[in-house]
């Protein structure tokens, strides 16, 4: 066991430099900027996958998935 | 933490089949799994608890560059498990895109990434981990599974490339590497927060932390 003192002490280390990189990336670029120019989707694909029954397939898969898993409770 | 936060439409259609099959698959190898387990009642009650606060928790916004938010897949895949937690997470995800908080496309892509940090978060904390204290052992697990949700995320964006956008390959993943450094101020709020609740959880009820049992402990 490595002793509590040296844990805190790496852990602290190593949590300001991650903080640090952290703040120092968000002087440089704007996280808001990135993600309206990666979802500014053309016209074209606009809501490609919208339109079909995704959410109602989706709500019979976690229905099948909580009957399974109910079945086995103990 | 980790969270494609892309509406549909982003990815392109074959992509979008791509990561739900995916996810489908490692989703029924957790069922699979999670059925061989004995399954208490008291464990389902903390695996419903933890998808009502992951959620919750995935809504408060922290307004710093942009918003981002905190996930708590490590606690759930600390106090879950792999199996239990990927359901857990599928559920949060599709909640969450039901209230527009990501595309309905995207809940394979997302379910794949905090699935990553359910599992990581999971063999840090039980294996790699085993000789430290508990505040370390949770707040280590917690930073290095979302470090490898943060790692997925991109991967998963630079792969499947954005539709109607000129950058592609490297020039993607060089704009796109710049989320996961923004993230890490939040991975390490996140850390500290499973660390004080692993290691109070250790003190009043170390049964909830005992899914399995690892020498030494």
């Amino acid at each position: 066991m490595i002793d509590v003192k040296w844990q805190y002490l790496l852990l602290v280390a190593v949590f300001i430099a991650a903080i640090a990189l952290s703040l120092w990336t968000s002087t440089r670029v704007d996280m808001r900027d990135i993600e309206q120019s990666l979802a500014n989707v053309s016209e074209e694909h606009e809501g490609v996958i919208e339109g079909g029954n995704l959410p109602l397939y989706i709500g019979i898969v976690v229905a099948l998935f909580f009957d399974t898993l109910n079945a086995d409770v103990q | 933490m980790a969270h494609i936060h892309l509406p549909d439409g982003v990815f392109s259609l074959q992509w979008v089949i791509v990561w739900w099959a995916l996810a489908l698959i490692v989703l029924a190898v957790a069922l699979l799994v999670a059925r061989r387990q004995t399954f208490t009642t008291q464990r389902l009650t903390a695996a419903a608890l933890l998808a009502a606060i992951s959620f919750a928790i995935f809504q408060v916004n922290i307004p710093f560059a942009g918003g981002v938010h905190m996930n708590l897949t490590p606690l759930i895949g600390i106090l879950a498990g792999p199996a239990i937690g990927s359901l857990v997470v599928l559920v949060v995800n599709i909640l969450s895109a039901a209230i527009g908080h990501g595309g309905w496309g995207l809940i394979g892509a997302n379910s794949l990434v905090n699935i990553s940090e359910v599992t990581s978060a999971y063999y840090l904390f039980y294996y790699a981990t085993r000789r430290f204290e508990l505040f370390t052992r949770g707040a280590v697990a917690a930073f290095g599974g979302l470090l490898v949700g943060n790692v997925l995320s991109v991967l998963i964006i630079v792969i499947s490339g954005i539709q109607g956008s000129t950058l592609s390959g490297s020039a993607l993943f060089v704009y796109i590497l710049q989320v996961p450094l923004l993230n890490l101020i939040v991975a390490v709020g996140e850390a500290i927060v499973t660390g004080f609740v692993v290691e109070y959880l250790g003190r009043v009820r170390p049964d909830m932390l005992a899914l399995r049992k690892v020498a030494g402990d």
